[in-house]
């Protein structure tokens, strides 16, 4: 049976919405990146003891400069006194202090638009990765293949904003500084061809989102994954969206389907159906 | 003496052979399959071979480029194609996907070089691949100075940087923008470059930003000659220059410059100057900076001037022969007679001249000459050779 995994954009959304989900992708501040909330190392005790029953990952997905590396290996040695599922990385440091200092939390291999074919899946399985976070940009078909080959547990976006581009540079900050015009939020979009792209800059760089919420309901029951993940951000009322997940049943999937596309219009099934081109025919 | 390594690009067996005679000591180059430049001409087996061979006479080095990010159905195809690298005797292959390094380094006798796709920018990480066997780390663009220093201080492993070229806006590995954008996959080669495009720039209530120029994430590019000494110093192994699908009069240049800026810090006589830099700028399709090296990644970084790729009018001829007094020049751009313009080669001192005397191959004389690949003979003070370049006359 699969579980559901939020990722919060508040507090708020984790004390609302913890008894309707399975569990919450925690991001850690300095050392996460892609996400619109961050935690506190120093509230991570609270945070946990609420919620207890939950199923955690802790996300610390920051490309790391030596410069983070003590306080990243400090907070990995402190999150061996708590239950939590795992620990999504990106950058292989992780599985080096795993290995180094005999870390006994699970991690996650979440390096975003790499984790793409059943070999590396396994390969980082064996290197201690017991569950795997799947790329958005592979078909339902290259999903089916990797689930078949593989030990290792699975976890994938269903439904939100994919990140598509991270930058150590603050893109944002940069042009607006060049024709001097004022920084007013973190917030802001590239606009192209009726399209609107989400961009955050915050302190570790710049983060563009896709331009449309990714809606992969119909293939909850088929896919039959780990776990999903939901992200809020920028979802106006996610608690309606974590309503419609929690009345999902075999029966009624095209109906949470059209629900959610009212819900929010701008959404698309990614690249589930459609297969990416890499050779341009001349 | 320290050994430094001055890497350089070769999009087809013609750039790497200018690669290697204007002074380069390694290649790298990218197969039929695999690579990260799935659009470029490219290199087949029997072009690996043909290079291979070239280089290895000329004792230098090839590295081939198997960087793709794999999805399950390419999967088939890499030991088969590791193992026809390894017979063929290439020197290295750069790898991103860690399903890839394992092949290589348990089923070939391949040493491996970690690809910069994987963004490895600190020494834990660093440590992770040395232990597994990698030869070779190729630094994320986003190291500093003091970075670098820190992670030579912690690891024994062969350490390559970037140099020159383009920089991609994001950590690479992390953009998928051409996917999205144009269904063009970023991570196995088909990069459509949407961090060059312009947008609109938008505020969180949706109303346009009104500037000049339009929004893009277009870095400028990299120069690192004004520090070559300092990475020098720092003990980088090999210095990486970008750009597999330029031309040979790019590498010919760039390269060129390169090898007396090392050569001369190594001999003790290297003083950066503005000649050698403003060589490299007419090149360049974009102003070049240090980018990250010096941490002064601001505003100064971005660059908001669209796309300027013209095609480069200062290369005017390859010297194919030389004789009695005479160039055989094979036009690349036109020239005419009185030009001032300057040869340089891997054999000779960079030296300038007015055209006097053009015949063509006829014997006549001609005062213009107007059509590429058209043969001329051009009356020279100085003996040239073959692969010697001319150009207009840059300072």
């Amino acid at each position: 049976m699969s579980r559901v995994l939020l990722v919060p954009n508040s507090i708020e959304d984790i004390t609302k919405l913890k008894d309707k989900v399975d569990g919450f992708i925690l991001p850690i501040k300095d050392l996460s990146i892609n996400y619109n909330y961050y935690i506190d190392i120093k509230d991570i005790d609270k945070i946990l003891k609420e919620l207890n029953n939950k199923d955690i990952f802790i996300s610390l997905n920051k490309n790391m400069h030596n410069s983070d590396l003590p306080k990243l290996k400090d907070t990995l040695l402190m999150l061996e006194n708590y239950n939590i599922k795992g620990i999504m990385y990106y950058d292989i440091s992780i599985v080096n202090y795993k290995k180094e200092l005999n870390l006994k939390n699970d991690i996650v291999w979440n390096q975003d638009h790499l984790v793409t074919n059943y070999s590396t899946v396994n390969y980082w399985y064996n290197e201690g990765s017991k569950y795997a976070y799947l790329s958005s940009e592979i078909t339902k078909n290259e999903i089916i293949e990797i689930k078949k080959n593989i030990k290792a547990k699975l976890i994938a976006n269903i439904f939100g904003y994919v990140p598509i581009f991270t930058s150590k540079r603050n893109l944002v900050n940069n042009y607006l500084e060049t024709f001097d015009k004022e920084k007013v939020s973190n917030i802001y979009y590239m606009y192209k061809e009726g399209i609107k792209y989400p961009l955050v800059e915050e302190g570790n760089g710049t983060v563009a989102y896709s331009g449309y919420v990714l809606n992969a309901i119909k293939e909850y029951f088929d896919l039959d994954l780990d776990y999903y993940v939901i992200n809020s951000f920028l979802i106006e009322d996610i608690e309606k969206v974590v309503d419609i997940f929690n009345t999902l049943d075999k029966d009624n999937l095209e109906k949470c389907y059209q629900k959610l596309s009212k819900l929010i219009p701008n959404t698309s099934e990614g690249f589930l159906y459609q297969e990416t081109i890499y050779k341009v025919k001349r | 003496m320290k050994k430094v390594e001055l890497l350089s690009p070769a999009g087809d067996l013609e750039r790497l052979k200018y690669a290697i005679l204007y002074g380069a000591d390694a290649v790298y180059v990218g197969g039929t399959v695999l690579g990260l430049r799935a659009n470029a001409i490219n290199f087949t087996i029997d072009d690996l071979k043909e290079g291979t061979k070239f280089v290895h006479d000329h004792g230098k080095k090839i590295y081939v480029t198997v960087n793709i990010v794999l999805h399950d159905k390419e999967l088939k195809i890499v030991e088969d194609y590791l193992k026809e690298l390894d017979k063929i005797g290439v020197d290295a292959i750069i790898v991103s996907d860690p399903t890839i390094v394992d092949i290589a380094l348990n089923k070939t006798n391949l040493e491996v070089h970690l690809s910069t796709q994987q963004s490895t920018i600190n020494y834990e990480a660093i440590k992770y691949w040395e232990n597994k066997g990698v030869k070779r780390v190729v630094l994320g663009r986003e190291t500093s100075k003091e970075e670098i220093e820190e992670i030579r201080k912690n690891v024994d492993i062969d350490i390559e940087c970037f140099i020159h070229g383009a920089m991609c806006a994001g950590y690479s590995g992390r953009c998928v923008l051409s996917n999205y954008l144009t269904n063009r996959d970023a991570n196995r080669g088909g990069c459509s470059q949407i961090c060059r495009w312009d947008f609109d720039l938008l505020d969180e209530f949706g109303n346009k930003i009104e500037a000049e120029k339009p929004f893009t994430f277009s870095s400028k590019d990299l120069s690192m000659l004004k520090y070559i000494g300092d990475m020098i110093d720092l003990g980088i192994t090999s210095f990486k220059i970008e750009g597999r699908m330029r031309s040979i009069y790019y590498l010919a240049t760039v390269i060129s410059v390169y090898r007396k800026a090392i050569d001369d810090y190594l001999n003790g006589n290297y003083e950066y100057n503005k000649e050698l830099e403003n060589t490299l700028n007419r090149v360049a399709n974009r102003d070049s900076i240090p980018q990250f090296f010096d941490s002064n990644y601001g505003a100064n970084t971005s660059y908001y001037n669209g796309r300027v790729e013209l095609s480069n009018q200062d290369f005017l001829g390859v010297v194919i022969d030389y004789k009695d007094g005479y160039a055989t020049v094979e036009e690349r751009n036109y020239f005419e007679k009185g030009y001032n313009v300057e040869f340089f080669g891997p054999n000779i001192d960079t030296f300038s001249m007015k055209i006097d005397k053009i015949i063509d191959e006829d014997g006549n004389d001609i005062d213009i000459v107007r059509h590429p690949g058209e043969i001329v003979k051009i009356k020279t003070d100085r003996k040239l050779s073959p692969n010697d370049i001319m150009r207009i006359k840059i300072s």
